[in-house]
């Protein structure tokens, strides 16, 4: 009786249909295609937040707003000392800035200036502007949830992208640059 | 000034208040019928002292779950409005727990941004707006019912739904068939089990 028998594979044809979809969901999270904990930005579509933030390399207290902001593409870059993946990141940043597809600018998020200032120095500065956020309230504004996160600002300063975690150049070709090259076309 | 833990060491208080008002009422009014003795007196020394304790529990073990906070609240309502706002929205770093009970550095954050907006007189409804405008409706454990949240509030009741299809299909509807008389036949084919299984016949 054909019925009766698959009913006796039932519990395995379950189990392996559980298997498979547990080890896809796994594949991707190892392959970076998926995040579990990613948030779908609700600032994507939506111009820049407006901001007013001191900048963090200037002797005389210079204080920065949105019209100080460099044209063409942004990347904006909420970093900070205290975050692990930001010492990874950083390399990858000074990359970027050299080959020119996007200006970088950096809030230093929640952090010490001193601090900062001597990260900078010391692993090299790939900021076009670099802000100090220490109350967290611009990165609120972003929702932004830990450091680091970037988000990739067109020409118009609409925000296209939030990326939660580094950047490096696998994450930029796949997620980013395709938006740039495409705009341009 | 009302602090908002102290809010709910009040409710919990009036709790134990009112129960010994109601304990305390029914043994005077037993005092009133029999007199004073001094058993009288020892039992009801010792359910009071055990009916405290036991209260005491579960005055500690309230506050113990959520973040210790001390904030200043200009009146009850808003220490109250504050709470209810904190346990409805939900931590966007660790993403199962409201930012009541979360220790992550955006949740606090987060309560202080609603603590601050509660004193500029924000509305709630406000509050939660400036919220989803950031985070999404993502952070909103009460999510409004909308095209793309129907199936969300909806899948209660449908699942309940088709529990209940199944138990009915299951039990209630097993009827009896209607001709369940044995035939002359089967009458007969019974009687001679029945007679080789008892050969004495004494049971039925």
């Amino acid at each position: 009786m054909p019925a009766s028998r698959l009913k006796v594979f039932l519990p395995l044809i379950v189990f392996a249909l559980f298997a498979g979809l547990f080890y896809v969901v796994q594949n991707n999270i190892k392959e970076g295609r998926y995040d579990p904990q990613a948030l779908p930005s609700a600032l994507i579509g939506q111009l820049l937040p407006d901001f007013e933030l001191p900048v963090l390399n200037s002797a005389e207290n210079k204080i920065a707003t949105k019209s100080d902001l460099p044209r063409g593409w942004l990347l904006v870059n909420v970093w900070a000392t205290w975050c692990p993946s930001c010492h990874y990141e950083h390399a990858y940043l000074n990359k970027l800035a050299v080959t020119g597809e996007v200006k970088i600018i950096g809030i230093d998020y929640k952090d010490e200036n001193a601090a900062a200032q001597q990260w900078l120095a010391e692993k090299g500065n790939p900021y076009a502007l670099v802000m100090a956020d220490q109350q967290g309230r611009f990165g609120l504004d972003l929702g932004v949830t830990g450091a680091p996160e970037n988000f990739l600002v067109d020409p118009q300063g609409v925000i296209r992208l939030r990326w939660q975690g580094p950047l490096d150049e696998g994450v930029w070709a796949v997620n980013f640059k395709p938006l740039i090259t495409g705009a341009m076309k | 000034m009302i602090s908002s833990s102290l809010m709910r060491s009040v409710s919990s208080f009036r709790l134990i208040f009112s129960s010994f008002l109601r304990g305390s009422e029914s043994i005077s009014s037993h005092f009133m019928d029999s007199g004073f003795r001094q058993n009288d007196a020892r039992s009801f020394f010792a359910s009071r002292v055990l009916r405290l304790a036991f209260l005491l529990l579960l005055f500690i073990s309230i506050p113990s779950f959520a973040v210790i906070e001390d904030r200043e609240f200009a009146n009850p309502v808003d220490a109250q409005r504050y709470q209810n706002l904190i346990e409805e929205l939900r931590c966007p770093k660790c993403q199962n727990q409201n930012i009541a009970d979360s220790d992550a550095e955006i949740a606090e954050d987060l309560r202080n941004e609603i603590y601050r907006q509660l004193r500029d007189g924000k509305s709630d409804k406000e509050i939660v707006d400036y919220l989803v405008a950031r985070y999404g409706e993502f952070v909103n454990y009460r999510p409004p019912l909308n095209s793309k949240t129907v199936l969300l509030w909806s899948a209660p009741g449908v699942l309940l739904f088709i529990g209940v299809l199944i138990w009915w299909r299951r039990f209630a509807v097993k009827k009896i068939p209607a001709d369940n008389e044995l035939s002359a036949q089967e009458q007969q084919r019974l009687r001679e089990l029945l007679k080789a299984n008892h050969p004495s016949g004494d049971q039925s």
